[in-house]
């Protein structure tokens, strides 16, 4: 295999491990939010849980798939490993947004289930 | 669903009856799916003073005043906050405004839309925009 194929290679491997990761972490860790969120409703939280990872997992890898084109002719050994660094970080920092919005989207969740026993925002300016 | 906080399960709030932007506003509120039942009473109604004597000392001519089920009362930007908390739609802005560093911002503006509701009633941009086409 020419080094391009090896680039492509190491770049999906790495790149579809990294969202892996990153999608566990989301399911382990949201569940407690989605959990509060949901007043402890198991099922509901499991099942809303598995759908954003779903579509943590098909929004990351449709963008890896298309980013792996290149059309650059590679200089050796060197040019692959830039290729991929660039690629790589690329993807690294959409991942890293993704969470980023998953967490806020997670909060939003958990938020408005709060807001039925939220206890009324201020004291009273007084009684008659 | 029923009004889930137990402490506060009815607000009557005092609105100003000759003001065109305040029986707009509370047309508005009665569409609104609410946690808190909202009881609308305009000052100007003879029941006010029999039904909460002394309310004259937070001066309801003024500003909006909303009265809890345990007669604690609740003025401008405090009535605005707790009707807006009343709604399902609005409790997360409520909370945020009674936040102590945004409540100086929604007291000047609550306190310059109460000092000019009668022209702002009167105002023709108003008018065009609240005044239904009738054909």
């Amino acid at each position: 295999m020419n080094i391009i194929v090896w680039t492509y290679f190491t770049y999906a491997t790495v790149s579809i491990g990294m969202t892996i990761w990153v999608a566990r972490t989301l399911h382990k860790n949201g569940r407690v939010f989605l959990l509060e969120a949901f007043h402890g409703n198991e099922g509901l939280t499991d099942s809303v849980n598995h759908l954003l990872v779903v579509g943590f997992y098909l929004i990351n890898l449709g963008f890896i798939s298309l980013f792996l084109k290149s059309n650059n002719t590679l200089d050796g050994v060197r040019g692959g490993i830039e290729l991929f660094s660039g690629k790589f970080g690329v993807v690294m920092v959409i991942l890293g947004f993704m969470h980023f919005f998953n967490l806020y989207v997670f909060t939003r969740i958990r938020r408005r289930g709060t807001l039925v026993k939220a206890p009324p925002p201020i004291p009273a300016q007084g009684t008659i | 669903m029923s009004p889930v906080t137990p402490t506060v399960p009815t607000l009557t709030v005092l609105y100003d009856g000759e003001c065109g932007l305040c029986r707009q506003l509370k047309a508005k509120l009665k569409e609104e799916p609410l946690w808190i039942e909202l009881e609308f009473l305009p000052l100007q109604h003879e029941l006010v003073p029999m039904r909460f004597p002394g309310i004259e000392a937070y001066q309801p001519e003024k500003h909006l005043v909303v009265i809890d089920d345990q007669r604690n009362v609740y003025t401008a930007e405090g009535a605005w906050i707790m009707i807006l908390y009343a709604t399902r739609a609005y409790r997360d802005i409520s909370l945020t405004l009674s936040d102590p560093a945004l409540r100086p911002l929604a007291r000047g503006i609550c306190s310059w839309i109460s000092s000019h509701r009668k022209r702002i009633s009167n105002a023709r941009l108003y008018q065009t925009i609240t005044t239904k086409v009738t054909p």
